[in-house]
């Protein structure tokens, strides 16, 4: 087999930022990218790729093996669907679809047509996060205990304006936004998510939207885990401050994640463990022990469009397929539900 | 008027120290003190004040004005209802009592005999409590949207031995030993909480009583909150481990508490303040500006006894009185509750 062949639909906000991505890998052919919006053909000739308005003509014009799709939520489906039937392998953005019928139905249509189905949760192809799982799971830290996940940054006045109202209504705040990016790495991290509860408020900005939760979990194994979220507090503690993955977010060095286990407690994306070293003197009264985890830092995108083309090429299995990224909805949903009805969720 | 006439009921863990801190208040003037233990008597005769193995007959000899009670949590009803009889004004250690209903009594019996209660959560007496609520209360971080906690710590090995195995049962826990203070500081700080729900685990140590747990609240003011809490993670990330307040645990510099409101977050203990300084680049792409404060550490012990001299001479109202300490106490049972019936609760 020789270079994969990739199409690009949608060429938004996350769009643009997967073809620049495909634009400078050598190992692959960047072949078209296509958007309902003309304007975005000049991005595609700077990127020297072709471009189409109608992604239908792309895939039927177009010798592809898969496409990267990251068009708005409602679209994934039919999108999604109509690639799968050309045979065409997928790389969804997240969230897999829009509601959970939507997503057994894409689910199925790739089973049916014999494709495999990525999900675009970025962040585990992140080194940090890879490195935290090997942690947690391989037991550095003991059996796990807890885990707090703090998000606290402030969205500009202008994130809710001009053709971003719909992010002022219900479904465009950051429970489904951004939340589910938390539930994602925990899942991935820690393992399943047994019961929920949260508190959801939108007395802050008086959107119908929520701007802030608060979230008690269990985890598979006994675990605990607390989020807190807000997207309406002059913050600096969040992944995308913290982790500097994305240049766009200012740059803060605080911690956003707390990692618990019996033996010692990891700071994300510090990436410091600290623990007793002494059995004799473990206690409140101790010193404790600081130790560094090196980890070569790699773009998390990049290594996701490899990650496709592998699975492509039959030499991987994807990070995250459908199924694994329809229980990161279901357990994301669940929580709006329970701050709706006030009541936990069990899974 | 001279020094305020003070009696000590209980020469214990809490007793011993308090006595010692007593003598150093200069608006206090500490009589006596009683023990059934007549071991006791060694520390009395070193402070050159009286020793009584029966408060009884101390409270009716020695013309007191108040009493700090620093008794087993079972006899702070029974021996207050006792000093209050005689109009002697109260300090009682916290919890004010073991139930909602005894601390009911408790108060009853104060205002039926015309004396005050201060209730005894010392923290309130910390300067960087203080700070905080002076910052948040006073509106500085705009409306407050919501507030984070954690606490986790690792209790050694010979916390739960011996005598004090009475540690691994219920109501010995975290929850109404620790927990209890975080709460006092909250709704110090931050206001009433009104509803509650907590998930909470034994999974660790396999103890009757809880040793992790992960709460998420709501405050009458609209904010929310989450706390997590664990007695077996080795970590600093607690208020013991960061305020350096408890000279017997050691402490490192982190941050215990996140405070987050619309127009700006205090991080605490660091007391560290983030906002935007200019409202036209506000927002998660812009940098942050950060404020901090130069705090002046007391003892807040000597703080908390000055205060209660002052309370007898009718000088001040009680920073923590009867109904006060009731609430914290009926907060931290409802979490407690939660985390038994996996339902939240409304206050």
């Amino acid at each position: 087999m020789g270079k994969v062949r990739l199409g690009l639909i949608g060429m938004g906000m996350i769009g643009k930022l997967h073809a620049e991505t495909m634009s400078k890998m050598k190992d692959l052919e960047f072949v078209a990218a296509s958007d309902v919006e003309a304007k975005h053909q000049k991005t595609a000739e700077e990127l020297r790729t072709k471009f189409y308005q109608s992604y239908e003509e792309m895939i039927s014009k177009e010798k592809l093996d898969g496409v990267v799709v990251a068009v708005p939520n409602e679209l994934h489906l039919p999108v999604g669907s109509a690639c799968a039937k050309k045979g065409l392998h997928l790389l969804m953005e997240k969230p897999i679809a829009a509601d959970l019928e939507s997503a057994d139905r894409l689910i199925q249509a790739a089973k049916e047509n014999k494709v495999h189905l990525m999900v675009g949760h970025h962040r585990r192809h992140n080194p940090l996060i890879e490195e935290l799982r090997n942690i947690v799971r391989g037991g550095k830290i003991g059996k796990l205990v807890g885990v707090t996940v703090l998000w606290a940054l402030y969205k500009p006045k202008d994130y809710f304006q001009g053709p971003f109202t719909w992010r002022a209504a219900i479904g465009g705040g950051p429970i489904r936004i951004n939340l589910i990016h938390e539930i994602d790495n925990i899942r991935y991290i820690c393992g399943d998510v047994t019961r929920l509860y949260a508190e959801v408020s939108n007395e802050a900005r008086q959107f119908p939207v929520e701007d802030t939760v608060s979230i008690s979990l269990r985890l598979a194994g006994g675990a605990v885990a607390n989020i807190f979220l807000t997207d309406t507090a002059p913050g600096n503690i969040g992944y995308e401050a913290n982790t500097g993955e994305n240049l766009f977010f200012y740059h803060s060095p605080e911690t956003c994640y707390y990692y618990f286990g019996t033996e010692g407690m990891i700071t994300f994306p510090q990436m410091k463990k600290f623990f007793y070293r002494d059995p004799g003197k473990a206690g409140w009264q101790f010193p404790l022990c600081e130790e560094g985890i090196k980890i070569d830092r790699e773009d998390p995108y990049t290594r996701q469009i490899r990650n496709f083309c592998g699975v492509i090429q039959g030499s991987e299995t994807p990070k995250i397929d459908g199924v694994d990224a329809r229980k990161t909805l279901e357990v994301t949903l669940a929580i709006q539900k329970s701050g709706e009805t006030g009541q936990p969720v069990v899974f | 008027m001279g020094k305020v006439r003070l009696g000590l009921i209980g020469l214990g863990l809490m007793g011993t120290p308090h006595a010692r801190t007593l003598i150093k208040v200069p608006e206090c003037d500490l009589v006596a003190a009683s023990d059934v233990d007549e071991k006791q008597k060694a520390v009395t005769e070193e402070l050159g004040i009286k020793f009584y193995r029966r408060y009884e007959e101390m409270i009716e000899k020695e013309n007191l004005q108040g009493v700090i009670l620093a008794v087993p949590n079972h006899l702070h009803v029974s021996i207050g209802i006792a000093c209050a009889q005689q109009g002697l004004h109260l300090f009682v250690e916290k919890p004010i009592a073991q139930s909602v209903s005894e601390a009911d009594r408790l108060i009853e019996a104060a205002k039926k005999n015309k004396v005050r209660i201060l209730v005894g959560h010392q923290r309130r007496f910390s300067s960087l409590v203080e700070k905080a609520r002076e910052i948040v209360a006073g509106g500085e971080l705009g409306r407050l949207v919501g507030v984070t906690v954690t606490w986790a710590l690792l209790k050694p090995g010979p916390y739960f031995e011996g005598p004090l195995s009475w540690r691994k049962d219920k109501g010995g826990g975290p929850i109404l030993i620790n927990l209890i203070h975080e709460i006092d500081n909250l709704r110090y700080i931050c206001g009433e909480i009104d509803q509650v729900f907590a998930l909470t685990s034994n999974k660790v140590r396999n103890f009757h009583v809880e040793d992790t747990a992960s709460i998420a609240l709501r405050f009458k003011n609209g904010a929310l909150g989450t706390i997590f809490l664990s007695d077996c993670a080795p970590s600093l990330t607690s208020w013991e481990g960061t305020t350096g307040e408890n000279p017997l645990l050691y402490h490192d510099f982190g941050n215990c508490y996140n405070f987050f409101g619309t127009d700006g977050s205090l991080l605490f203990p660091q007391m560290k303040r983030l906002y935007y300084s200019d409202p036209a680049k506000a927002g998660w792409n812009y940098p942050i500006t950060e404020q901090g404060y130069k705090m002046v550490r007391e003892d807040p012990y000597i703080k908390e006894f000055s205060h209660f001299c002052r309370v007898v001479s009718g000088k001040e109202e009680s920073r923590t009185s009867g109904e006060d300490g009731r609430r914290t106490l009926e907060v931290t049972l409802a979490i407690q509750r939660s985390g038994e019936t996996g339902q939240p609760i409304v206050l």
